[in-house]
């Protein structure tokens, strides 16, 4: 028995980085999907040996007026889905579970101190909470946004506009390996005591050092949550 | 999610080299399926850990539930195993993370996507009656 799906209209295509392909989609007929920030979309995609294949894209932008849904992803080495998103144009359809899924849930509330940690796209889950995140907060956010080269970290730019807005955003850019990227946290540590609620989201090979090096500084296994992408595209 | 990764390492589990039965019992309607798994025909397609149960029971075009595109980011691909399960992988941290998010939990619950049995016995799971068709993780 087939999943329920629903389907919509591609309505924009960005390319905020070098392979790396941003999707805005219509408003699904059934209405505006409820989501949260670290939320992702389930698509069906009609490829592959046994269709649909299934693939999670996580959302880009939170919930706006329109009810439309913007994902981002970047396209994987012979990945299937990716491959194919990346070659579809305007007006194209897309079909999706009807609800958004997915419990690495990044807090918008005012009072959570944040330590967010991406690696390349991991940063997408995060940059749809910081274009939530209302202006006046005032508890600390710190990204730690690392990538192997430049390309490798799309919306840098409007991060950098975001943290030059808001006092309690402090994002540090790393280009590197992810040793470098523990590096800047272990320089920053004594910034994020206790109490900050660590989020750590990219390739498990970012994701599991990262989450160790919390580990050793006191935090509890649980309490770093962690969002692992995977090659699969 | 999706994303490059350039720094795949080598899976912790080891393939079948012969032929074994993975049987399928549906707790929704208590249909029972039996699959012969064959190493050669693995990967049988492209979803999930290759030779895991999700990959066996797609490549059979029987669709359980896999939201996430079977890469441990969700917990809709939880089956049971009720026989054979000394013959899988260790689940990973990883892995039981997403499980503590499972409805249901049993000691021998799995992410049918994260699961990979060796193929040196028989392989009995269940599919419970929430995962066919239902798309339903909440947030917390």
């Amino acid at each position: 028995m087939p999943t329920e799906t629903v389907t919509t209209a591609i309505l924009a295509i960005a390319e905020p980085a070098p392979h790396v392909r941003e999707i805005t989609l219509a408003r699904p007929a059934i209405g505006a999907l409820e989501f949260l920030p670290g939320q992702w979309l389930s698509l069906h995609l009609p490829i592959g040996d046994h269709p649909p294949l299934v693939r999670a894209y996580s959302l880009a932008a939170p919930p706006n007026a329109d009810g439309t849904l913007t994902i981002c992803f970047d396209r994987v080495d012979g990945g299937l889905g990716s491959t194919y998103l990346f070659d579809l144009q305007l007006g194209d359809a897309v079909a999706f579970a009807p609800t958004a899924l997915g419990n690495f849930v990044v807090p918008t509330d005012a009072d959570t101190p944040l330590v967010l940690c991406a690696r390349f796209t991991g940063i997408v889950p995060f940059l749809c909470a910081l274009r939530a995140l209302p202006d006046g907060r005032t508890s600390p956010v710190h990204l730690f946004y690392s990538g192997a080269t430049p390309d490798e970290l799309p919306y840098r730019a409007e991060l950098t506009a975001l943290a030059g807005r808001h006092a309690w955003l402090d994002v540090h850019f790393v280009i590197g390996d992810v040793d470098d990227a523990i590096a800047a946290l272990t320089q920053a540590a004594d910034e994020f005591p206790n109490g900050y609620v660590p989020m750590v989201a990219g390739v498990r090979e970012f994701t599991k050092p990262v989450r160790a090096f919390f580990i050793e500084g006191g935090f509890e296994r649980k309490a770093v949550k962690c969002e692992n992408f995977n090659g699969a595209g | 999610m999706a994303g490059t990764n350039p720094y795949i390492k080598p899976p912790d589990y080891e393939l079948p080299t012969e032929t074994y039965t993975l049987t399928v019992r549906e707790l929704s309607d208590n249909h029972t399926h039996a699959f012969t798994v064959e190493p050669d025909r693995i990967p049988y397609q492209r979803t999930g850990l290759p030779g895991s149960i999700l990959d066996i029971l797609l490549g059979h075009d029987m669709d359980i539930e896999h939201t996430c595109g079977g890469v441990c980011a969700c917990s809709t691909c939880h089956v049971y195993v009720k026989s054979g399960i000394t013959s899988c992988n260790e689940s990973t941290d990883d892995e039981e993370d997403q499980l503590d998010e499972a409805p249901g939990l049993q000691p021998n619950s799995r992410l049918a996507c994260q699961c990979v049995p060796d193929g040196t016995s028989p392989i009995i799971v269940e599919i419970p009656a929430w995962n066919r068709n239902a798309v339903k993780e909440t947030p917390h």
